[in-house]
C-alpha cells in the first residue's frame, strides 16, 4: 500500500513541476495536468481505502532517512483509518474544486501559475496527512504555509492581496514557532518523534512527559492555533479571502485550516487533562467570537470565513472535550458543506462580475437555481438540520459538550443559534429578496463545469451522515463518551428554529416593511412589526452589536495591534536603532571595538 | 620537514605566480579569460585532491615543528576553501571589465588569499596562526580597494585597513601575553600544560586573540566594519570576504578554543555565548531595514556567525560539533555564493546594489530569480533547504548542552526568535523579485531585458542550487561524507 | 633595589599599546592613525622580545620577525591606498570617508 500512497503524494508535485517547467504558456494543458493529478490522487486514495477498509497498515519506507547522532527520523507513510479518510476528503473535495477552478479562473491572466500553486498545495496537504513523524509533518506544514501564501497572493497586483498573504504567512509562523519548540520538547522528553512510538510510550506511561507535560501539549497546540486560525491567531483567515474563491474553498475552508485539528487528533494521546481543558475553552471562545462577528458582515465571503472560524472552534472544542473522533467527523462533513458554500458563493460572484456585497444581490433564487438549491442544502447542513450530514456531526458535538462541560454546552448552543441566523440572513438577502442591483437582475447560471462540482458536493453533503464515517473514525480514535442525545438534539433543533425565525422576521419582512408603509393601511400590523424591530434593534445594539464591536475592536487593536504588530514593530524599531550604530566613521568603530574589548576585560579578567 | 602537508598551498601559489606571469605575456583582450583559467585550475585541483592525490583523511600528520597539522577537519576545510575560491573566480570573469586594473593581478591576489586560508585550516601554533591571518588580511586590503576609480571601493579599503590593523594589533599583543603566560607558542604544548605558569596573563592574551579573530568572523562587537566594507568592495571580493575569510576565522577559532579549553578558561565560553546571542539579534534585526543587498548579506553573515558560535562553544565543551559546523558552513557557502553571483550579474557598473535592482527579475530572467529565491530561502532557514538543516543541527547541539546548563535555554529561545525575525528580509526580496509594486516598476529606468549569463556562470549557479537542494533534502549523504572524513579525527 | 622584571616590560608594552590605540581613535589624519597602528604592533613586538629573554626561549623572537615583515607589507599596501584616497579626495582626513554607512 505504501508505494501506492507515495504515488498519490507525489503525483501533484510532479504536476506542479511539470506546469512550472513546461506549460507555463498554455493554460488549458496546465489545468488538465493539475486536474488529472488531483483525480489520480483521488482514485488511488479510493483504491487504498477499498483495500484496507480502515484497517491499520503502518509502513516505514526508509528507517534512516535522516540520522544525526541519536536523532533518527524515518520516512514513511501512516495508513490508518484516520489518514485513509482524510486522504479521501482532501483528494475528493480537492478534485471537485480543481474542476470548478477551470471554470472560475478561465479569464484569469495566469491560470498556469494558479494551477501549479493548487498542485503544490495538494502535495503539501497530502504530506501532512500521511506524515509518520513530527519532522515529516513539520516540513509539509511549512510547505502548506508557503503554497497558501502563493495562492492568497495570486492577484498580487492588489496590495490588499499581497498584504493578506504576508499576514497569513507571518501569523502562521508565530504559531509554528511554538509548534517547533513543542516538537523539540517532545523529543527531549520521549526521545522519539514518531507518532506510533509516541503513542506506545504514552500508553505505557501516561506521565512520560513529566512535569512539563501540559506545557509541551500547549506548545504543540500553538501549531494548531496558527494553522486552524484559533483565537488569538485567527486574524489572518478573514483577510485570506483576498485569494480566488476556489482557493478559499479548498484551503481556507475545507482542508488546510483543518490540518491543525487533524494534527491534534494524530497526537491526541500527548495532551494532559489540563492542556485539554485549555484547548476546549479556546475552541469554544473562538466559536462564539467568530459567530458574533459573522453577524456584522456584508461581504458574502467574509460571512463564510467567520463561519469557518466558528466551526473550526467547534472542532477544536470537541478535541479538547476528549472527542477526537467527533472532531474528525465534523471536520469531514464541514469539508463537504463549507466547500460547497464557498463554491456556491464563487458561482454567485462569478455571475455578478465580482460583486461580493450581499446587499447588492438578491433574486438569485430563480435565476441561478442549481447554485441556490445546492447552497441551501449546504446551509441547512451547516445549521444542523436533519437529515443533512451536518446534523449528525453537530449533534455529536453538542452531546459531547453536554456530557462533559455544561458552560461550553450553553456556548455551543448559542453559537448554533447565531449560525442559523447569519446563514439565513445571507440566503434571504442574497437569494430570496428581490434584486437590488443591475448585475443581480441580469445574472445567469454559471457554466456546468462549475455547477457539476456543486452537485457532487451536494450529494456528499446529503449522504455524509449515513455512510458510517463516524464509525470509522471511532475505530481509529476510540469511542467517545457522549451525553444525552435527545437533549442535544432538542437544543440543536431549537437553536435552528430560533435563528431561522429571527432571520426571517428581520430580513424577509424588510421588503414587506416598505410595502406596508406605502399602503399605509395595516397600522396595527405595522406597529407590531415596529415593536419587534425596535426590540431587535435594542437587542442587537446592546448584545450583538456591542459584543461584536468589542470583539472586532479587540481583534483589531489588541491582538493584531499589540500582539502581531507590536512584536514586528519592536523588531523593526530595534533594527532601526541598532542600525544607527553604523555611523560610517572608522574612528567610532575603532572606539567601539576598544570599549567592547575593555568591557570584556573588566568583566572576565580583572 | 614534511612537504606533502603543504602540497595544496604550494600548487596554488604556483598557479597564482603563473597567472601573474601569464598576464604579462598575453595580449590585453585575452586577459579577461584569466579568471576562468584560474577557476578551472582550482576545480581540477579540488577534484584531484578529493580523488587522486591519495590524501588519507583518517590519519593526523604533523609537520614543520608542529606548526602545521593535517587531519580530517583541515582537509574538509581546505576543500571548502578551494570550492569557494573557484566560485569567486568564476563570478569575477564578467566582472574584470569593471576593475580597470589588471585581471591577472586580481586573480593572483585571490589565489594568494586562498593560500592564506589553506594555511589557516592547518595552523597549529601561534606563528602559523598569525602568518595565515595576515596573508589573508593584507591581500584583502588590496582586493577591497581594487576598483581605484570608485570612491566607495577606496573607502571600503581604508576602513578595512584601519580596523583590520587594530584587530591585528589586538591579536599580536594577545599572542605575546599568551606566550608570557604559558611559555610556548604551540597549541599542542599549551593543551598539555598543567597548571599554566601564569593564568591571568594567559587568559588576558586569549581574550585578545579571540577579539582579533572575532573581527575576522564579524561577531558583535567586532562586526561594525562588515556592512561598510561589504558594500564598497567589488562584488566577487565581497563574496570571498563573506565566505572564505569568515570560514578561515572560524577554523582558527575552533582550533584555538579546542586546545585552550579547560576549566580555568571557561569564562571565555560564557563570553562567547553572550556574543553569539548579540550577533544573532544584531544581524537579524538590522537586516529588517536593510535595502542595500550587499549590506544585507553582511547582516546575514553576522547572524550566521552567531549561530556558528553555538557550534564552536559546543565543540569546545567536548560535544561533537564539528559535523554541524561543517554542514552549516557548506550550506552557507553555496547560498552566499549563489546570491553574490546573482547580485554581481544584475547590478550595473557603479550602481549601488539596492534591492530595487531586483524589481521584476522574475520577468527578466526566471532562472536567476529562482536561484536567488532558493538561496535566500536557504539563508533564512526555511525548510527543506540546506540552511534549515544547518540551523537545525546547531540548535540540536544547543539542546544537548542545555541538559547540563539551563542557561542555554535562553540562547535557544533567542536563536529561534532570530530565525523568525530573519523572515522579514526574505519577504522584501521575494516580493521585489516576483511581485514588484507598479510604482517600483514604473520607476525602473532600464527596459526589462534578460540578463546575459555566460555558460561557466550558469554551471557555477547550477552547482550552488544543486548543493542547496541536495544538502536540504538528503542531508545525511553529506553528513556521512563528513563523518567518513572526521571519523578518526581526534583533536591533537 | 629591585631589578627590572618581565612585569615591568609588560606594563610598558601595555601602555605603549594603549597609546597606539588611542592614536587610532582620536587622530583625524589617516597617516597619523597609521602610525598608531604601527605603535600597537611594536608594543606587541617589545612584549614578545621581553618574554623570549625572560623565558629563555627563541619562539617569541621568531614571531617578531614575522610581525616586522607583515608590518612592512601592511605599510606598503596602506600607504599606497592612502595616496590613492588623497589623490581622489584631496584630503587625508578620516572624517571624509563617510559615503558608506547605515
Amino acid at each position: 500500500m505504501a508505494p501506492l500512497a507515495l504515488i498519490a503524494l507525489f503525483l501533484p508535485l510532479a504536476s506542479a513541476v511539470a506546469i512550472a517547467l513546461f506549460t507555463r504558456r498554455n493554460a488549458s494543458v496546465s489545468a488538465g495536468i493539475s486536474i488529472g493529478a488531483s483525480l489520480g490522487a483521488f482514485l488511488i486514495s479510493a483504491l487504498i481505502f477499498n483495500q484496507l477498509r480502515g484497517a491499520t497498515a503502518p509502513e516505514t519506507l526508509n528507517p534512516n532517512w535522516l540520522s544525526i547522532g541519536d536523532f533518527k527520523v524515518d520516512f514513511g507513510v501512516t495508513l490508518d483509518a484516520l489518514s485513509q479518510l482524510m486522504l479521501l476528503v482532501v483528494t475528493g473535495v480537492g478534485s471537485a474544486i480543481h474542476i470548478y477552478s477551470w471554470g472560475y479562473m478561465r479569464a484569469d491572466r495566469s491560470v498556469s501559475r494558479y494551477f501549479a500553486g493548487l498542485s503544490l498545495f495538494m502535495f503539501s496537504m497530502l504530506g501532512i496527512v500521511l506524515a509518520r513523524n513530527f519532522v515529516q509533518m513539520f516540513i509539509f506544514w511549512e510547505l502548506v504555509g508557503v503554497s497558501s501564501y502563493l495562492l492568497i497572493g495570486h492577484w498580487y497586483e492588489r496590495a490588499s492581496a499581497a498584504d493578506a498573504a504576508k499576514k497569513a504567512f507571518i501569523t502562521n509562523r508565530i504559531g509554528d514557532f511554538g509548534f517547533l519548540l513543542g516538537i523539540l520538547m517532545v523529543w527531549a522528553a520521549l526521545g522519539t518523534i514518531n507518532f506510533s512510538s509516541i503513542a506506545d510510550i504514552m500508553k505505557a506511561n501516561p506521565l512520560a512527559l513529566g512535569a512539563l507535560g501540559t506545557g509541551t501539549g500547549l506548545l504543540i497546540f500553538c501549531g494548531c492555533v496558527g494553522k486552524s486560525a484559533q483565537f488569538p491567531l485567527h486574524v489572518w483567515l478573514p483577510d485570506a479571502m483576498e485569494g480566488p474563491t476556489p482557493v478559499s474553498a479548498l484551503i481556507h475552508a475545507a482542508t488546510m485550516v483543518a490540518a491543525g485539528v487533524y494534527m491534534l487528533c494524530r497526537v491526541f494521546i500527548l495532551f494532559t487533562p489540563e492542556a485539554l481543558s485549555v484547548i476546549a475553552w479556546i475552541g469554544g471562545g473562538t466559536a462564539i467570537l467568530a459567530a458574533l462577528m459573522a453577524v456584522q458582515q456584508n461581504d458574502i465571503k467574509r460571512i463564510l470565513a467567520y463561519s469557518t472560524l466558528s466551526q473550526l472552534g467547534y472542532m477544536v472544542m470537541a478535541v479538547g472535550l476528549g472527542g477526537p473522533a467527533t472532531a474528525m467527523f465534523h471536520l469531514t462533513t464541514h469539508a463537504f458543506f463549507k466547500a460547497l458554500l464557498f463554491l456556491g458563493a464563487g458561482s454567485v460572484i462569478y455571475a455578478l462580475h465580482h460583486e461580493q456585497d450581499i446587499w447588492k444581490m438578491g433574486g438569485l433564487k430563480s435565476k441561478m437555481s442549481v447554485t441556490f438549491w445546492t447552497f441551501l442544502i449546504a446551509t441547512l447542513a451547516l445549521c444542523g438540520v436533519p437529515p443533512f450530514s451536518g446534523f449528525f456531526s453537530k449533534d455529536e458535538i453538542l452531546a459531547l459538550a453536554l456530557g462533559h462541560n455544561m458552560p461550553l454546552f450553553v456556548i455551543a448552543s448559542i453559537v448554533a443559534v447565531l449560525t442559523t441566523f447569519y446563514m439565513f440572513r445571507l440566503v434571504i438577502v442574497a437569494f430570496i429578496n428581490p434584486a437590488k442591483s443591475d448585475p443581480a437582475s441580469h445574472a445567469h447560471e454559471s457554466p456546468s463545469v462549475m455547477t457539476l462540482p456543486l452537485v457532487f458536493l451536494a450529494v456528499l453533503t446529503i449522504a455524509g451522515g449515513f455512510i458510517g464515517i463516524d464509525k470509522l473514525y471511532e475505530v481509529a480514535l476510540g469511542k467517545t463518551e457522549l451525553g444525552n442525545h435527545t437533549v442535544a438534539m432538542a437544543a440543536g433543533l431549537g437553536a435552528f428554529a430560533i435563528g431561522l425565525i429571527a432571520a426571517w422576521t428581520l430580513y424577509a419582512n424588510a421588503t414587506a416593511d416598505s410595502l406596508t408603509t406605502r399602503l399605509g393601511a395595516m397600522a396595527h400590523w405595522m406597529r407590531d412589526r415596529f415593536y419587534f424591530d425596535e426590540c431587535y434593534e435594542w437587542l442587537n445594539r446592546w448584545t450583538q452589536e456591542l459584543l461584536a464591536t468589542v470583539a472586532d475592536w479587540f481583534d483589531r487593536w489588541i491582538i493584531a495591534g499589540a500582539g502581531v504588530k507590536g512584536l514586528s514593530l519592536a523588531a523593526e524599531l530595534g533594527g532601526g536603532l541598532l542600525r544607527l550604530m553604523q555611523t560610517g566613521n572608522v574612528q567610532t568603530y575603532a572606539l567601539l571595538i576598544a570599549l567592547a574589548t575593555a568591557l570584556l576585560f573588566w568583566r572576565y579578567i580583572l | 620537514m614534511n612537504l606533502q602537508l603543504i602540497t595544496l598551498e604550494v600548487v596554488v601559489t604556483l598557479i597564482g605566480a603563473t597567472i601573474l606571469l601569464g598576464s604579462l605575456w598575453l595580449p590585453a583582450d585575452k586577459r579577461r579569460h584569466l579568471p576562468l583559467v584560474a577557476a578551472a585550475a582550482l576545480v581540477v585541483l579540488l577534484i584531484a585532491h578529493c580523488f587522486a592525490m591519495g590524501v588519507d583523511t583518517t590519519t593526523t600528520l604533523h609537520g614543520f615543528g608542529g606548526g602545521i597539522v593535517q587531519d580530517g577537519f583541515a582537509i574538509c576545510l581546505k576543500r571548502l576553501f578551494l570550492a569557494s575560491a573557484a566560485f569567486v573566480l568564476a563570478m569575477s570573469a564578467p566582472f574584470v571589465e569593471r576593475l580597470r586594473a589588471g585581471p591577472g593581478e586580481f586573480c593572483a591576489l585571490i589565489l594568494f588569499a586562498l593560500v592564506g586560508m589553506l594555511f589557516a585550516a592547518s595552523a597549529n601554533d601561534f606563528v602559523m596562526l598569525f602568518v595565515s591571518v595576515e596573508l589573508i588580511t593584507v591581500t584583502f586590503y588590496v582586493l577591497t580597494s581594487f576598483q581605484r576609480h570608485e570612491t566607495r571601493s577606496l573607502e571600503a579599503g581604508a576602513k578595512y585597513l584601519i580596523l583590520g590593523g587594530v584587530a591585528t594589533g589586538l591579536m599580536v599583543f594577545g599572542i605575546s601575553l599568551i606566550f608570557a603566560g604559558s611559555g610556548t607558542m604551540s597549541l599542542r604544548e599549551i593543551s598539555k600544560l598543567d597548571p599554566l605558569p601564569n593564568l591571568m596573563l594567559f587568559n588576558a592574551g586569549l581574550l585578545l586573540v579571540v577579539a582579533g579573530l572575532g573581527f575576522k568572523i564579524a561577531i558583535v562587537p567586532f562586526q561594525l566594519w562588515a556592512p561598510d566594507v561589504y558594500q564598497g568592495s567589488p562584488t566577487p571580493v565581497t563574496a570571498f570576504l563573506a565566505v572564505g575569510s569568515k570560514i578561515a576565522g572560524f577554523a582558527l577559532l575552533m582550533r584555538l578554543l579546542r586546545h585552550t579549553s579547560r576549566p580555568e578558561t571557561g569564562f571565555l565560553l560564557d563570553a562567547l555565548a553572550a556574543l553569539a546571542a548579540f550577533s544573532m539579534i544584531y544581524g537579524s534585526l538590522c537586516a529588517i531595514w536593510q535595502r542595500q543587498l550587499k549590506r544585507l548579506m553582511a547582516y546575514i553573515g553576522i547572524s550566521s556567525a552567531g549561530y556558528l558560535l553555538i557550534g564552536v562553544i559546543a565543540m569546545a565543551k567536548g560535544f561533537d560539533g564539528t559535523k554541524a559546523i561543517l554542514f552549516y558552513l557548506a550550506a552557507y557557502l553555496f547560498a552566499a555564493m549563489a546570491t553574490f553571483t546573482v547580485i554581481g550579474l544584475i547590478s550595473k557598473e557603479g550602481e549601488d546594489e539596492r534591492s530595487e535592482i531586483l524589481n521584476g527579475l522574475h520577468k527578466r530572467s526566471p532562472g536567476l530569480a529562482l536561484t536567488l529565491t532558493l538561496s535566500i530561502v536557504s539563508l533564512a532557514g526555511i525548510p527543506p533547504l540546506a540552511g534549515f538543516f544547518g540551523k537545525f543541527l546547531l540548535l540540536q547541539l544547543l539542546l544537548e548542552m542545555a541538559v547540563n546548563n539551563a542557561a542555554y535555554y535562553w540562547l535557544l529561545g533567542i536563536a529561534l526568535a532570530c530565525i523568525v525575525a530573519s523572515l522579514a528580509f526574505f519577504f522584501g526580496i521575494i516580493r521585489a523579485v516576483y511581485w514588484p509594486s507598479d510604482v517600483a516598476l514604473s520607476r525602473a529606468t532600464a527596459p526589462a531585458a534578460p540578463i546575459p549569463t555566460s555558460l561557466p556562470l550558469k554551471i557555477s549557479l547550477a552547482i550552488c542550487v544543486t548543493g542547496i537542494i541536495l544538502l536540504g533534502l538528503q542531508p545525511d549523504v553529506f553528513l556521512d561524507l563528513i563523518q567518513e572524513t572526521v571519523r578518526a579525527f581526534r583533536w591533537q | 633595589m629591585k631589578s627590572v622584571g618581565l612585569e615591568h616590560y609588560l606594563i610598558v608594552c601595555a601602555l605603549l599599546f594603549c597609546l597606539g590605540l588611542l592614536g587610532v581613535i582620536i587622530q583625524r589624519n589617516l597617516i597619523v592613525m597609521y602610525m598608531g597602528l604601527e605603535l600597537m604592533l611594536n608594543a606587541a613586538n617589545l612584549a614578545l622580545v621581553a618574554c623570549s629573554h625572560f623565558l629563555n626561549k627563541l619562539d617569541g623572537q621568531i614571531l617578531v620577525f614575522f610581525v616586522i615583515t607583515v608590518a612592512a607589507a601592511e605599510v606598503a599596501v596602506g600607504l599606497a591606498l592612502i595616496v590613492a584616497i588623497c589623490r581622489r579626495k584631496q584630503s587625508t582626513d578620516v572624517a571624509d570617508l563617510n559615503s558608506l554607512k547605515l
